[in-house]
């Protein structure tokens, strides 16, 4: 479950790593700076957004109902993860950031 | 397996038992499946539309719908003269037998009809299902997971959530680094590597923030409890023993 997350979560690091076949992002370090954090945000919530789906299904209904707070949220999640939102968004970002450093470098 | 689904759809009543169709299907399916097996009935069964393509082959019914392989089943496998894998769905509504007079022939001794899975003298080689559909690449939810990753914006189905492929992630890993051997890096160990400890280390973290996986954290607490109370007792009656000079 953990590798499919994250290998669909892979696909704009994909797009990236197909624009530095045409175009070498070091030698536009602004571009090549904004692109990559576009990418690895972007994957980073598909990612976030499909474990929060997931751990959303796996528990139990007496233990949803804690006081989500919806407005933390920028997308529209199904609300698994409450406050371990952004525990779980960390790790996924340094994932994210390798493959885009091994695209970019 | 597939002879109690034979079963099930001699007794109407019994196939409505199940209570929840698992792949969203229409919920009038088990109604009308319960009420009498009338041909009408049967064409009023719609399902969403790229459901439809896997419902209608038998090894997808066998696996996953158990209600409805006794039902779909019936015409592919009641009437079949050759190997007709994939019909139109619309012959199956529309048919000039329709579900009811299949049903009605299977219900009276078999009829002609094969169980997919029987054993080996009655297995039937063409009808097998095609080779992607056994390893469990589907490419229509690749197409979809894909399309649910790309467009964040859009709420994200149930049936696309609890299928977890690996074909899909193995297929853009082995993109992405093509795409960067194109680029003239060569970083396949790179991609392998940091996918497999960061899928550890992220299904460890997922484990651990819900505990209702069983998890190994507590057995090794309470061991660890129990092994720090054995040493202190240890070293108590040590201490208490050098103090009072006993042996």
């Amino acid at each position: 479950m953990t590798c499919s997350v994250l290998g669909y979560g892979l696909l704009p690091v994909i797009a990236l790593a197909g624009l530095s076949v045409v175009l070498r992002l070091k030698t536009f370090p602004v571009v090549g700076a904004v692109l990559a954090t576009a990418a690895i945000a972007w994957s980073t919530f598909a990612a976030a957004r499909l474990f929060d789906a997931k751990v959303r299904e796996k528990t139990p209904p007496w233990n949803v109902g804690n006081a989500p707070d919806v407005s933390l949220h920028l997308l529209p999640l199904q609300l698994g993860l409450t406050e371990q939102y952004w525990l779980v968004v960390y790790p996924v970002v340094l994932l994210y950031s390798c493959f885009v450093l091994i695209t970019v470098f | 397996m597939m002879r109690n689904h034979v079963l099930d759809a001699e007794s109407p009543q019994k196939a409505g038992y199940y209570p929840n169709d698992p792949h969203g299907g229409a919920p009038s399916s088990s109604s009308s499946s319960s009420s009498s097996s009338s041909s009408s009935s049967y064409g009023a069964y719609q399902n969403p539309p790229q459901q439809q393509a896997f419902e209608q082959d038998p090894w997808f019914e066998q696996q996953n719908s158990p209600k409805h392989s006794g039902q779909q089943n019936m015409p592919a496998y009641g009437g079949f003269t050759g190997p007709a894998n994939h019909p139109p769905p619309q012959s199956y509504a529309t048919g000039p037998m329709g579900y009811g007079g299949m049903n009605m022939t299977m219900g009276g001794g078999g009829g002609g009809g094969m169980p997919p899975m029987g054993p080996l003298d009655e297995y039937d080689f063409d009808n097998e299902p095609p080779l992607l559909e056994e390893l469990g690449i589907r490419f229509d939810h690749i197409w979809t997971k894909t399309q649910a990753v790309v467009n964040p914006t859009q709420r994200l189905r149930d049936d696309i959530l609890e299928d977890a492929d690996l074909a899909g992630p193995l297929f853009f890993c082995l993109i992405l680094g093509s795409c960067l051997l194109l680029a003239g890096k060569v970083h396949f160990g790179y991609i392998y590597g940091f996918s497999v400890f960061g899928c550890l280390g992220l299904h460890m973290i997922v484990n651990l923030l819900h505990a209702k996986v069983p998890s190994f954290v507590y057995p090794a607490r309470r061991v660890s409890v129990s092994l720090t109370r054995v040493c202190v007792r240890v070293f108590c009656v040590c201490r208490v023993r050098r103090a009072w000079s006993l042996p």
